[in-house]
């Protein structure tokens, strides 16, 4: 089965659906709420808008990759492509918001550290998965994934620079965050295709 | 030169000389002459900084930096410069390597009272003319030719000057809206002062024992009548529920391609996504990203003339902008170079610029009684101060004025219209307002 058809088949999912519906719809309420009526106001909508689709998809990035640190590989990737595809479903929504926004942050700079960010927060969350269900604390799993979010917040804070905080690496350029998330990443991308050839082999 | 200066050359070498105003006399909030003068001296850079502002307005700053062109023997650089009524006003002359001359101007000496500027070899006889409340300054330099120079100054009485001014100097002043006063009109000037005052540009032409008859023309308040808030108003948005329609079918078209289409319908939601993300940009972008609207106005009469401008300038991004040289109100940094005006925006901001008052050509006119239209374009919203609307005056068209049925003043004028004596004309086409100053003494 390809990747593609595993992503159309996991797309199709009650809960994948459901969470479509309701992602679409935060997006639409958001670019509805901070949308001008008055052309003295300043339109701020792609501000609003940007870091609500990073808080909504780093959530399910974490919550997904931790509920499914013990699934298949392919489902692992299929589920992780399906988040991808939310984000870039919703692209035109980022472009509209944009083109009135006038932010100083380059346009091509969102959509790609918000789909690094999922591909690192994913992995991050299967991580955090085993690491939960080898402390014998997945009971507690619900609370990890924001909790680890907070926690990435406070070490920014900390530090004093943004290398895990997605929320306020969005809307600026910040190489040392694309820099961390981007090593993140490789290494998911890299931990499924090797653990699903060796799937493939074993077959 | 250097007495006459002593209040501003306290700190400059001999050869490098700058002077501010007439005289050594600044008139705050007003546009004024600026000159220096090098003596064998090298390429140098000028720097002027000066801080102003309010309790209201904050903290404000205008930096103006010039090049100043140096060599052998005598170099001269001049320029008009807006100044603010400042709370701290410092310049230097500097190479590359260290500061030649430097100065600076006491908060004491910010005074926005127009001068009054006499030209005589013995002032003494000819003071008793002006009124004892006159700002009064004696110049005995060549004065400027510009007409921005003479922003600040009400009247200039030439007397019987041992350097009498050039004709272009004192027709630069007259036409920004001072009172040109001849106590010892030289032949050709004599001439157009034979049916008594007359009004040239804003100012005016007058013997010296005329001066009570003129009223000055109040071109600041005249500028800043022109300011009206959709000057820098940015357009509409789109309306939300557009927004949301538009929005709404696209999420219902993905859902369906999704749920329904299988792996054709994945692929052409992403086709459909970039489709709508060209449109959505293509659609809500604005063409430009700084919209500059601008208004003009020229003064006319006796066939010199004024223009003042007004923009208004709003900036999407933010952004640096260079412009022609105006001054920005409000805004709560700004630098000024002789090319023009640097100012920083911020996003979605806009701002109000006054530029430069500059000489003309002059647009609309009395002529021999009529109204003649100078301007090249045909003119609507003639109306004309305590007699009413008037027909639209074709280019190049002259027409005696009308009483006619319809005398209400478009609603562009009408703050404009206090201002004005009666028997002013006045026309528009599009954002360019001309206004014809009666000649006579009215």
């Amino acid at each position: 089965m390809s990747l593609l058809t595993e992503l159309s088949e996991r797309l199709r999912q009650a809960d994948i659906m459901q969470l479509l519906l309701g992602y679409f719809a935060l997006l639409l309420i958001v670019a509805i709420l901070s949308w001008p009526t008055s052309p003295q106001l300043a339109n701020n909508s792609w501000f609003a808008l940007v870091q609500a689709k990073i808080i909504v998809l780093v959530l399910l990035s974490l919550y997904y990759g931790s509920a499914l640190h013990y699934a298949p590989r392919h489902t692992q990737a299929a589920t992780v492509l399906a988040i991808l595809l939310f984000h870039a479903l919703s692209l035109p929504f980022d472009v509209a918001t944009y083109a009135v926004s006038f932010p100083a942050t380059p346009l091509w700079w969102p959509p790609l550290i918000t789909a690094v960010d999922i591909v690192a927060f994913f992995g991050v969350g299967v991580v955090l998965g085993q690491v939960m269900q080898l402390l014998r604390l997945s009971v507690l799993l619900p609370l990890a994934p924001p909790a680890l979010l907070a926690g990435l917040v406070a070490v920014d804070i900390w530090l004093g620079r943004s290398l895990f905080n997605p929320f306020t690496a969005v809307a600026v350029v910040t190489l040392p965050h694309l820099l961390v998330m981007g090593t993140l990443s490789l290494f998911m991308v890299g931990w499924v295709m090797i653990k699903t050839r060796r799937s493939a082999n074993a077959d | 030169m250097v007495l006459l200066v002593a209040p501003v050359a306290l700190g400059q070498s001999r050869n490098i000389e700058v002077a501010f105003g007439f005289g050594g006399e600044v008139v705050a909030e007003a546009w004024n002459p600026l000159r220096v003068t090098l003596r064998d001296q090298p390429n140098l850079e000028l720097m002027i900084d000066i801080e102003y502002g309010s309790l209201r307005d904050g903290a404000q700053s205008l930096q103006y930096r010039a090049a100043l062109a140096g060599g052998s023997g005598l170099h001269i650089f001049e320029d008009d410069i807006f100044i603010p009524a400042w709370r701290s006003f410092r310049w230097q002359v500097r190479s590359e390597e260290a500061v030649l001359a430097s100065g600076s101007l006491d908060r004491r000496q910010a005074d926005p009272r127009p001068l009054t500027i006499l030209i005589a070899a013995r002032p003494g006889a000819y003071r008793a003319l002006l009124p004892a409340e006159a700002r009064l300054v004696e110049v005995r330099s060549p004065l400027p030719e510009r007409l921005a120079a003479y922003h600040g100054v009400e009247a200039l009485l030439v007397a019987d000057a041992f350097e009498r001014p050039r004709n272009e100097a004192l027709l630069a002043a007259s036409a920004a809206g001072s009172s040109i006063l001849l106590a010892e009109p030289a032949p050709a000037l004599a001439a157009l002062l034979a049916d008594g005052p007359r009004r040239l540009g804003a100012g005016w032409l007058s013997s010296a024992a005329g001066r009570d008859e003129l009223s000055r023309l109040d071109t600041q308040a005249l500028a800043q009548a022109l300011i009206t808030p959709a000057l820098s108003r940015p357009p509409d948005n789109l309306p939300p529920l557009n927004l949301v329609i538009a929005a709404a079918l696209y999420l219902l078209a993905v859902l369906l391609l999704v749920r329904f289409g299988g792996v054709p319908g994945l692929l052409s939601s992403f086709g459909l996504m970039l489709l709508i993300a060209a449109i959505a940009w293509v659609a809500l972008r604005p063409a430009d990203e700084t919209l500059i609207r601008s208004r003009t106005l020229t003064i006319s009469a006796g066939g010199l003339a004024q223009e003042l401008e007004v923009m208004g300038v709003f900036s999407y991004p933010a952004q640096t902008l260079t412009l022609g040289s105006a001054r920005p109100l409000g805004a709560a940094s700004w630098n000024l170079t002789p090319s023009g005006l640097t100012l920083s925006l911020p996003r979605w901001s806009s701002v109000v610029l006054l530029a430069r008052p500059r000489l003309s050509p002059a647009g609309l006119e009395w002529y021999e009684g009529e109204l003649y239209n100078r301007s090249g374009e045909a003119l609507g919203d003639v109306y004309i101060v305590g007699l009413g609307a008037q027909e639209a005056l074709p280019a190049s068209a002259r027409r005696p004025p009308q009483q006619l049925s319809d005398s209400v003043a478009p609603p562009l004028y009408q703050p404009l219209l206090p201002l004005l004596p009666a028997g002013t004309a006045l026309g528009r086409s599009g954002g360019r307002l001309y206004l014809a100053l009666p000649e006579g003494g009215l």
